[in-house]
């Protein structure tokens, strides 16, 4: 697996913007990476050093169409802590 | 914040403002904080997305739009105070650049107008009242006597004598084509005629003198050159004139006169009365004509420079005063409008050149009041106002004096100021100091001119005669004398209509 095939997309969201403060930086992962590989990708994509590396698998939410009833995909989220000083500009804009 | 500023006719200044980088980052800051309320942004509640979510998501040029109105008004307000501007009417946005440095915008300001005066002092007009004939005393007793005219109605048919009122239908026709184009099927309306050489069209009086009731007459008569009605002047004009009834005018006799005008005192002493309020009313119109020509030749010596807004505010203001007058006769403008298939707009355009000598000549009134230090002190404003109270009604006093030394004391203020420039500047164009010294209370000079008025009304200041020679074309309406523009123009004008429609 290369390191985009790892770190699927950056999770801008409320909170994870008031995370960033603390150089925290959160990401849609692939389900099966671990956190080294993961810490890999980072530091391989974004020129950055990291420090931890948190992952939680989110279950898929309940979603209805129609009279079915099914669930949206499980995904695994990461938050990465960056070295001081390090950041990611992606989440900055351009 | 850099402000250059440059002087451009019609008194615009043209004001072009940098930025500092600093306002323009608090501005996108503030517009972020704008948009990022208004707009959803996901993974955000309302309101909650930082600036560079909201820059990200929506692009730069976005958010500078969202900007630009918020950060070019308050930028402008900054630069007005700055270089101590103060602005006459709306300014305009001419040019913006907020995409790349420097950052700039250019606005242009109308400026209050500016106006240098001649040497005004200079400027002579003579004082030459018509002289008060006495052809023109006898007139107006005759029109005095007139109004207390009793009609009788004829015992037995008689044909119509020189005095006699006659009921008509009169129907105009010049050049073939009626001068009154009327509905098909609707009446012509009656009217009636004195049978008097003086009040009607020499030709139809000979015409129509000796006939009997119920008769038509039809008679073709030559208009004089200098007719005031130019759609007659110098034609032929036929009239067709269906006596409906002859009715005797019985006047007073002479020695009755007084008492029926409630007037204490002689035949003789009346007529003396007429004669002075002749030459009373022939002094006004003077004063009026030296006014109004002593004011136009400062006007034309006058250099302006007059800002577009002005016009415009000028033009809207004396629609403005159309419109109320119009309204008191139960119109709305907009039936007006409509009716002539007219907007607004096209009104305003076509009173441009009558709005913009309106606001020269109260700008020049208003600049020689200056000049000539005419402002009323607290005596004077406290004087006035108690003459304007003496003349009220006892029960109004106490609260028209709260509000004329509250509220409307800066228009007792005007008042007072365009008397005294009325005064001066009479004094001035004739080099008569005299003029000056004629001050009337205002509440009295209101009554004077009043009374004045209708007596140059009665005395009929405009020659009887062919004004209302031709009944259908003049109607029998005394025309009210196109009166002086009072010292009250240009500015002061806008204070009067905001009280009218107010």
């Amino acid at each position: 697996m290369n390191a985009h095939q790892i770190i699927i997309r950056p999770l801008i969201t409320e909170k994870n913007t008031n995370l960033m403060r603390f150089n925290k930086y959160s990401f849609e992962v692939d389900r099966n990476a671990t956190k080294p590989q993961i810490k890999r990708a980072i530091e391989e994509i974004f020129n950055v050093r990291v420090t931890a590396v948190h992952t939680m698998n989110v279950r898929g939410k309940l979603r209805r169409r129609g009279r079915q009833y099914g669930y949206t995909p499980d995904w695994k989220k990461a938050i990465v802590t960056l070295a001081e000083g390090d950041r990611i500009d992606l989440f900055e804009g351009a | 914040m850099k402000v250059t500023t440059e002087k451009k006719p019609r008194s615009i200044l043209e004001l072009t403002v940098e930025l500092d980088k600093e306002q323009i980052e608090k501005a996108l800051d503030r517009a972020a904080r704008r948009m990022s309320q208004k707009y959803n942004i996901p993974g955000f509640r309302k309101g909650k997305a930082p600036r560079f979510i909201v820059e990200n998501y929506f692009g730069r040029a976005a958010l500078l739009e969202e900007a630009s109105d918020d950060l070019i008004n308050r930028a402008f307000q900054d630069a007005l105070k700055q270089e101590g501007i103060e602005p006459y009417a709306q300014a305009h946005l001419t040019a913006i650049n907020l995409e790349t440095p420097p950052f700039t915008f250019t606005v242009e300001v109308p400026m209050a107008p500016t106006i240098e005066l001649p040497d005004y002092r200079a400027i002579r007009v003579p004082f030459e009242p018509n002289e008060v004939t006495d052809d023109m005393v006898n007139r107006a007793m005759e029109l005095r006597r007139d109004r207390h005219v009793v009609l009788r109605s004829l015992e037995e048919p008689r044909p119509a004598q020189r005095g006699d009122q006659l009921t008509v239908q009169i129907e105009t026709y010049v050049d073939g084509e009626p001068l009154e184009p009327r509905a098909e099927g609707e009446e012509i309306p009656q009217s009636t005629l004195v049978l008097d050489p003086e009040r009607i069209v020499p030709g139809l009086y000979e015409a129509l003198l000796g006939v009997m009731p119920n008769t038509m007459v039809d008679v073709t008569v030559h208009m004089a050159d200098d007719h005031e009605n130019e759609r007659v002047r110098g034609k032929d004009v036929r009239f067709v004139v269906n006596v409906l009834d002859i009715q005797e005018r019985l006047l007073p006799e002479w020695d009755e006169l007084p008492a029926l005008e409630n007037f204490e005192g002689t035949l003789d002493e009346l007529r003396e009365k007429t004669r002075q309020e002749l030459s009373e009313a022939a002094r006004k119109s003077a004063e009026d004509r030296v006014f109004i020509e002593y004011v136009r030749q400062v006007v034309a010596a006058t250099t302006f420079d007059l800002p577009d807004a002005l016009i415009e505010r000028e033009a809207d203001s004396i629609l403005r005063e159309r419109e109320a007058e119009y309204e008191r006769y139960g119109i709305r403008p907009e039936q007006i409008y409509e009716a002539q298939g007219k907007k607004r707009a096209d009104w305003i355009e076509q009173l441009k050149p009558a709005a913009e000598e309106r606001a020269k000549r109260g700008l020049v009134l208003r600049e020689i009041a200056k000049a000539e230090g005419l402002a009323p002190d607290d005596a004077e404003i406290a004087q006035e106002i108690e003459d304007i109270v003496a003349s009220m009604q006892e029960e109004q006093r106490e609260s028209a004096r709260a509000i004329l030394g509250s509220e409307l004391r800066p228009f007792v203020a005007a008042g007072i100021v365009d008397r005294k420039l009325r005064r001066r500047i009479l004094a001035i164009a004739t080099g008569d100091p005299s003029f000056e010294q004629r001050t009337v209370p205002a509440a009295v000079e209101a009554m004077q001119e009043a009374a004045t008025e209708a007596s140059s009304a009665a005395a009929g200041d405009q020659p009887v005669g062919d004004a209302d020679a031709i009944p259908s074309a003049a109607p029998a309406v005394s025309e009210k004398n196109e009166s002086v523009p009072p010292a009250t123009d240009g500015a002061d004008v806008e204070v009067t209509t905001e009280t009218r429609t107010e």
